[in-house]
């Protein structure tokens, strides 16, 4: 089977399932108020799987011609988004429609982020201005309370008050991050910068602690340290560098109740306490709730919008979607969404691996290490395999900050792909002449020719 | 619609999503193996990224292939750590030992971490520009480099450093160790460059047939890595069939002994 076949049959897979969860999404519909068993049809989602399937044929087809994109990180990640953007209609409709526009808002940032990717050959000029900027953008949150954490800003209040829209600045410093640390770790002078590097990272991990932002300050020190390790392919860089975490936790967990609560509930979800007001509960009812929602989804699930056993889970759609997903769709399909996650890391390595300048394998490494650590950690913690953090589970949870940085990150992988292509291509016309004039490509022979 | 109609269908659906996912999950796993094992194959083949390869032709190592070539990018570095673009896996090699880059004129190679570089038998401190058949060592290993033919036009089509006041170029004739008569005494690169009979006529009797480094009679064939024959021809982003014979990457009257093993 060539790989033009594995392309068409991923795509009529991807496609199938969101045209079959986007006319079970139109059947389902909202119920009429006074006939509580029929429902009527909601052409909303019927304009949404259309869009969703336009979406699918262009990130495999057009794109990657025109744009050098991966067909097959936008495939899965486009099936990633249709299984978020319904899971999020079946929980809300306007929770999947806000989805839907993130997604597309999100396609666009893909598609710039490559840009940038494949024209700026470093940020050195900017180091001072971004770092600045980053930390600005780190410590304004400080001065918010949003869900008894510092993490956001709110942006949107109701009429009584209440907030209704916030974003979260430290999901657009991992995007610079990432460009920071893949730059600085890349020049051949690299142990002065390196040491920036570390500056840095630290600053931006220290300011999150601050914030008591504590599960995106798990994902900065992951990826800083694979980067290190990954430029410097040093094992005592990375054991110092896990040692400081290590401590910074220890010390962390010391001084930070919030720490200790998560950790207190990680080992004994269903203790009973008694709770603020004053009745008996489980101590982490959080865990309990959700380790129960996943064993009534079963093998196969409860069907799509039949039954919401996850109602009972509190944030069914931010950090425990996964619990939605395998109430709704069962453990197989559950098997498959972490299949396509580890795809995504595989491939994501696999780009970084073929990049030519050191500062495109970086980015690309970080990018997918961000990912990656950022699925183990919310799942891990949704299954009780860690204590819980609150970070999104990438594409499919609500949150628009999240969702645009994960789309943001997908363009770094793209435009390194791309980037990587294009000198492929090069390198190929030098040998093999016919090749380079088919595709337009120059070669130094043919110069000289 | 009713309820029950729905229940009925999305329950019956649920199966679909089981198996949809299981076939979205393997068929992205198989394409992402696919293209690996079809890029691995070509990655090695000239002109898909290597501009040439390095190849041990003095001193053994536990970890060093005596045979295999290490393939040489258009700029990186050369080392015995993880870290670096050529890895050669030798305790008697830095970590990071220099840096290679292509120019038009050969390759720059760049002593790093304040060491420096014997090439042909001289130490190096600053960039030295080499050529084709350069050796470069490092203690008791020798490497020679071998850049693929027209490998240098690669270089046109990119930035290049200037080669600033510092660059030695190292402007002797390429020297025929192993490629030209097989059995070079080779026990020192410099000792080799005495040996040089750098007269036109390329007389080499002088070189001593007994100890014999270059004796490839034994190659497995078996084991070429140049052999793309049984490359999946459907498989295979790289068709390598129209490659110009005329303009190929050795001359066959060129008795440099890699006819057999050049990655064609």
């Amino acid at each position: 089977m060539t790989r033009g076949d594995m392309r068409q049959r991923l795509v009529i897979l991807v496609m199938v399932f969101t045209a079959a969860l986007g006319m079970l999404a139109m059947l389902r519909g909202a119920p009429i108020p006074g006939t509580p068993v029929v429902y009527t049809a909601d052409m909303t989602a019927l304009l949404v799987t259309a869009g969703m399937l336009g979406m699918i044929l262009l990130g495999a087809y057009a794109l990657p011609k025109r744009l050098g994109v991966d067909p097959l990180l936008m495939t899965l990640t486009n099936f990633l988004c249709a299984l978020g953007i319904f899971v999020q209609y079946s929980i809300n409709p306007n929770g999947g429609l806000f989805h839907a526009a993130l997604y597309a808002a999100g396609s666009v940032l893909t598609i710039l982020m490559m840009i940038v990717i494949r024209r700026v050959k470093t940020f050195r000029d900017w180091w001072l201005w971004i770092a600045l900027g980053a930390a600005a953008l780190l410590i304004i949150p400080r001065f918010y309370t949003v869900n008894n954490a510092h993490a956001h800003i709110p942006i949107q209040r109701n009429g009584e008050g209440l907030i209704t829209m916030t974003v979260q600045p430290s999901e657009a410093v991992k995007i610079v991050l990432i460009v920071m640390l893949a730059d600085m770790l890349s020049g051949h002078g690299w142990k002065p910068d390196a040491v920036w590097a570390a500056v840095f990272a630290g600053m931006c991990v220290l300011l999150l602690i601050v914030e008591d932002d504590l599960g995106t300050c798990v994902l900065y020190v992951a990826t800083a340290l694979l980067m290190f390790f990954a430029a410097t392919g040093s094992f005592s860089v990375l054991l110092t560098g896990v040692a400081g975490a290590g401590a910074t936790a220890a010390v962390t967990y010391r001084f930070t109740g919030k720490l200790k609560t998560r950790v207190a509930q990680w080992l004994n979800p269903f203790m009973r306490e008694q709770l603020d007001n004053g009745q008996i509960g489980l101590k982490g009812h959080q865990i309990a709730e959700s380790l129960m929602a996943l064993a009534a989804g079963g093998v196969h699930g409860l069907g799509y919008g039949i039954r919401d056993t996850f109602r009972y889970v509190p944030e069914y759609s931010n950090d425990f979607v996964f619990t939605v997903v395998c109430s709704q769709f069962g453990i197989v399909f559950a098997l498959a969404v972490l299949a396509a996650y580890m795809v995504i890391i595989f491939r994501g390595m696999r780009v970084a691996e073929r990049a030519r300048r050191r500062f495109h394998a970086l980015m690309a490494i970080g990018s997918t290490a961000l990912l990656g650590v950022q699925t183990f950690v919310i799942i891990g913690g949704v299954i009780n395999m860690f204590p819980l953090t609150g970070v999104t589970m990438p594409f499919v949870s609500q949150g628009g900050s999240s969702m645009l940085s994960c789309m943001a990150l997908m363009g770094i992988l793209h435009g390194v792909h791309a980037c990587a292509e294009q000198d492929e291509r090069e390198a190929r016309a030098l040998t093999d002449p016919d090749y380079g004039a088919s595709r337009g490509v120059s070669s130094g022979r043919e110069a000289r020719a | 619609m009713t309820k029950p109609i729905y229940d009925a269908m999305a329950l019956t659906l649920s199966y679909l999503f089981m198996a949809l996912g299981a076939g979205i999950a393997l068929c992205g796993a198989a394409w992402a193996r696919s293209e690996r094992r079809s890029r691995r194959v070509a990655s090695t083949a000239p002109g898909y990224g290597a501009v040439g390869y390095l190849r041990l032709s003095r001193g053994s190592g536990k970890r060093l292939a005596k045979r295999e070539p290490y393939y040489v990018p258009i700029e990186g570095t050369v080392g015995s750590g993880r870290g670096c673009d050529v890895q050669l896996p030798s305790p008697e090699i830095p970590g990071r030992a220099a840096r290679l880059t292509l120019t038009q004129a050969g390759m720059l190679l760049s002593p790093v971490g304040g060491g420096s570089v014997r090439v042909n038998g001289a130490d190096y401190r600053a960039s030295v520009l080499i050529d084709d058949d350069t050796m470069i060592e490092w203690g008791s290993l020798a490497f020679q480099l071998c850049l693929y033919d027209g490998a240098k036009d690669l270089a046109a089509a990119r930035p290049v450093p200037p080669l600033g006041d510092g660059v030695a170029v190292y402007d002797e004739p390429p020297r025929r160790l192993f490629k030209l008569k097989r059995g070079s005494p080779v026990d020192t690169a410099s000792d080799a460059a005495d040996d040089y009979d750098h007269d036109e006529s390329g007389d080499y009797d002088d070189i001593d047939e007994s100890d014999d480094p270059g004796d490839y009679d034994d190659i497995d064939e078996s084991d070429d890595p140049g052999d793309y024959d049984d490359i999946d021809e459907s498989d295979d982003p790289g068709d390598y069939d129209g490659i110009d014979e005329s303009d190929d990457y050795g001359d066959a009257d060129d008795p440099d002994g890699f006819a057999d093993t050049d990655a064609r």
